[in-house]
């Protein structure tokens, strides 16, 4: 479900297969109580295979959490399944985190 | 979405704002500087409203001419044009035909002739935007026959989307009901190219209260696209119920998007992000603005100013977004102020109060019966609340004659400037109510008798100042209540009427016999029969022996009349009464022989017994009520009541238009809240009725009209009131 590793002051989260509506809840509970770390937040995801809105929407509100508290919350590697949903919400602009395209080096 | 109901409420807005352009257009000249940029902006937005709305419903006559209207308005508040007398003129002429152009866009039919009407206007208009332009070095004549070219980009207003603009947020239960907003956003590309899609997430709640199978999504898309509303519309047909869904069109007006950020759920926004969000500003601008915010981040100055010496064509999209962050912050959501309501519904429920006023009566009357003084105390409290009701339910009708009134300012200037007079109008009594039916009714009438008072009454200035009067003649407007009546007078300081002119030109014209003998005030009144006109020479305005005969033919309908009050030299007044045609009203009901009769509370002075003493022999014609001679009304006599005289008669104290009487009944029987019933037209010439109602018992009493009671009584004999 949920991968998470702490190591030298970075907190690497990452979700494993699909963000979608069936799974979100407890993804969700594992997910948000990550949130309040004073650690650098990394959410890596590579490894979902699919995501829909609901994940969207979790990712969405995680990043405005952490900015309210004045903290970080960076997405990295970004899967085909996140950069299509992405780019169909326009949410990659809303999160303005850097992304690979496939293929790209 | 029922078009024809929008396009209703578009009519009947465009009204409302041309009526506000025309007062704010009427008061510029006397305003000074601040309060005049301030009515100049407000004359802009109704013309861009109107403007705006009219586009939407494709309403191009009045989109195409009124835009010319609004670049002149634009260079008029932004001070590249100065106000003067003459731009005034021509904008109210604008004003007018616009109006025109919105009744013909209602009948419904594409009249070229109103349209051909409005070229000379734009022409006019024309001049002020050349002559103010420099820049614009080619204006080019117009040509008559086409309409004026009309380019919608060079419009400030047009913000730079060319798009359809959508504003959707999904409801709560769309994850849940097996939706996904992906796929509607993925549909929508099947009609045309999704510019942009910016997500929002102003809905998002905190950490605590997210719900990860709750919805709080919402997304600003801007569409490239042919398709018709309604089939963006369908696209989110599954979701439409709980979801908010605002659709402009393209080349939206700032009007509309001034709607969607009132329209924005209250939670607090930065302002930039809510003119990004509602399409009034691209996110470049806002960029460009929050940098330029920052290199003066000295001297703080609000984005607000900023955006609106960046973008200044957003002026009242910003001003929306302003207010909608200032209400948010207040917190204070307050109720709409006003609401359209059908006519007839109100109609429906003052009928049914009717009704429930009589049934109302009818148990009180009951409970007195029974005598059982719990039920009384209960029915008393019933009857306390019913009057509540009542006064509530006639009060929706009611609305200050203010509003008719200050209409005339305009007729006053306009017609005191083609004849060459000056003229003042004074306004009294602007917040008298009346009922907005009669108000409706007394448009035309009143207009002619101000028509008349400026043609006929107020005399030329050189005139006047020979007749040592100031060259400025005065028409007051004034409006009262009086028992229960209510009273429109108008009346100038002008020549006044010459009854010896009068009664010349009605044998003249045949209206009276030579040798008829008049009194002064049956003189007077020939002015209103049909035919009449005692102007030298017929001028365009009044005089043509039209217009008094169908004030007086237009009051009667409302059962009013007509009153004339006139000095030579000093001036006329026109009176105006109209009974209270209100459905409703507390009367007071009186008992003579076995016959019930109300008269109207309002009208009711004082109630006293009749004594018999040697200063009052039997059925005397008058009265001594405190050292004042009362002259009496016998109802028994004159309404041919037959019946046994009582023990003892009463007096009701009557007073009608400054004429007291005492009306000599045979016993009071209290106050009873009466709902007329007119009388059908075979009465309507009987003159001390006003009309009847059913009292509690099932009965049915006349209700007396005092005033013509009052003046029947003295045409049979005068000598009692002098």
């Amino acid at each position: 479900m949920l991968q998470h590793i702490t190591e030298a002051g970075i907190e690497s989260v990452s979700p494993q297969g699909e963000m979608t509506i069936y799974h979100i809840a407890e993804l969700a509970q594992a997910f948000l109580p990550l949130l309040a770390t004073d650690a650098l937040l990394v959410v890596d995801l590579k490894e979902v295979t699919d995501i829909d809105s609901s994940g969207a929407q979790l990712l969405m509100l995680a990043r405005r959490e952490r900015l309210q508290a004045g903290k970080k919350l960076t997405l990295v590697n970004h899967s085909d399944a996140v950069i299509s949903l992405f780019s169909l919400l326009g949410l990659l602009d809303w999160f303005d985190d850097p992304v690979l395209l496939a293929g790209d080096a | 979405m029922n078009m024809d109901a929008a396009l209703q409420t578009f009519f009947s807005e465009s009204r409302e704002l041309l009526e506000q352009m025309e007062s704010l257009l009427l008061q510029l000249e006397t305003l000074d500087e601040a309060s005049r940029q301030e009515s100049l902006h407000g004359i802009f937005r109704a013309a861009h409203t109107i403007k705006g709305s009219a586009g939407m419903f494709g309403l191009d006559d009045v989109v195409n001419f009124t835009h010319a209207v609004e670049s002149v308005l634009d260079r008029l508040r932004n001070r590249q044009l100065s106000v003067s007398d003459a731009l005034v003129s021509l904008l109210l002429q604008c004003r007018d035909h616009i109006a025109q152009l919105v009744d013909s866009a209602e009948a419904g039919n594409h009249d070229s002739t109103i349209v051909k009407a409005g070229q000379p206007l734009l022409a006019a208009l024309q001049s002020y935007l050349v002559a103010g332009a420099a820049a614009e070095t080619q204006a080019p004549a117009l040509p008559v026959s086409e309409p004026p070219p009309f380019e919608r980009l060079d419009s400030d207003d047009v913000a730079s989307s060319e798009c359809w603009h959508i504003s959707i947020r999904f409801g709560h239960n769309c994850f849940r009901d097996g939706m996904d907003p992906l796929s509607f956003i993925t549909y929508l590309k099947h009609l045309g190219d999704v510019i942009s899609i910016i997500p929002l997430a102003e809905f998002l709640p905190t950490v605590s209260e997210f719900d990860s199978e709750s919805c709080y999504l919402a997304f600003g898309i801007q569409l490239a696209s042919s398709a018709s509303k309604q089939e963006i519309e369908d696209v989110f047909e599954f979701v439409r119920e709980d979801s908010i869904l605002h659709i402009i069109p393209p080349r939206s007006r700032l009007q509309e998007f001034v709607d969607l950020i009132e329209a924005m759920p209250q939670v607090d926004q930065l302002l930039g992000q809510m003119l990004v969000t509602s399409g009034a500003l691209t996110e470049n601008e806002l960029q460009r603005a929050l940098q330029l915010q920052q290199q003066r981040s000295s001297s703080h100055q609000p984005l607000g100013e900023i955006i609106s010496s960046t973008n200044a064509g957003i002026q009242p999209v910003l001003q929306a977004a302003l207010d909608k962050q200032g209400k948010v912050r207040d917190t204070l959501v307050k109720e709409q102020k006003s609401l359209r309501v059908d006519a007839e519904k109100l109609d429906k429920l003052i009928n049914l109060v009717g009704e429930l006023v009589t049934a109302g009566a009818g148990t009180s009357l009951l409970a007195d019966n029974l005598g059982d003084s719990a039920l009384n105390e209960s029915v008393s409290v019933l009857n306390s609340l019913l009057e509540a009701v009542r006064d509530a339910a006639l009060e929706l009708r009611m609305i200050p004659i203010g509003a008719t009134f200050s209409r005339f300012q305009r007729v006053v200037r306009d017609i005191a400037h083609e004849l060459d007079k000056e003229i003042e109008l004074v306004i009294n009594g602007a917040e008298t109510e009346l009922d907005k039916s009669v108000i409706e009714k007394i448009g035309d009438p009143l207009t002619h008798l101000v028509r008349n008072a400026i043609d006929h009454g107020i005399e030329s200035p050189a005139v006047r100042a020979a007749a040592g009067k100031a060259e400025k003649g005065t028409i007051i407007l004034n409006a009262y209540h009086d028992s229960g009546n209510i009273v429109i007078e108008v009346s100038d300081d002008g020549k006044g009427l010459d009854p010896e002119l009068i009664r010349a030109k009605a044998i003249e014209k045949q209206l009276v016999d030579e040798n008829a003998v008049l009194s002064r005030e049956e003189i007077l009144n020939l002015i209103l029969e049909p035919g009449f006109s005692t102007a030298e020479k017929v001028s365009n305005l009044s005089g043509r022996g039209v217009g008094m005969d169908v004030v007086k033919r237009n009051i009667a309908e409302l059962r009013g009349r007509v009153e004339i009050i006139s000095q030579v030299g000093q001036g006329s007044t026109m009176r105006i009464i109209l009974p209270l045609t209100l459905a409703i009203i507390d009367g007071f009901v009186i008992g003579v022989a076995d016959e019930q009769f109300v008269v109207p509370l309002d009208a009711v002075l004082e109630c006293l017994e009749l004594k018999q003493q040697p200063d009052n022999p039997f059925d005397a014609p008058y009265f001594n009520l405190r050292g004042q001679v009362l002259p009496l009304i016998y109802l028994r006599h004159c309404l041919g009541v037959e019946g046994r005289y009582p023990a003892r008669q009463n007096v009701v104290v009557v007073q009608s238009g400054g004429v007291s009487a005492g009306l000599v009944v045979d016993c009071l029987l209290g106050e009873f809240q009466t709902v007329i019933k007119p009388l059908g037209k075979l009465f309507s010439k009987v003159g001390c009725i006003s009309g009847s109602t059913i009292l509690g018992n099932g009965s049915v009493a006349l209700i007396l009209d005092i005033h013509g009671l009052i003046n029947t009584m003295t045409e049979s004999e005068p000598q009692l009131l002098q």
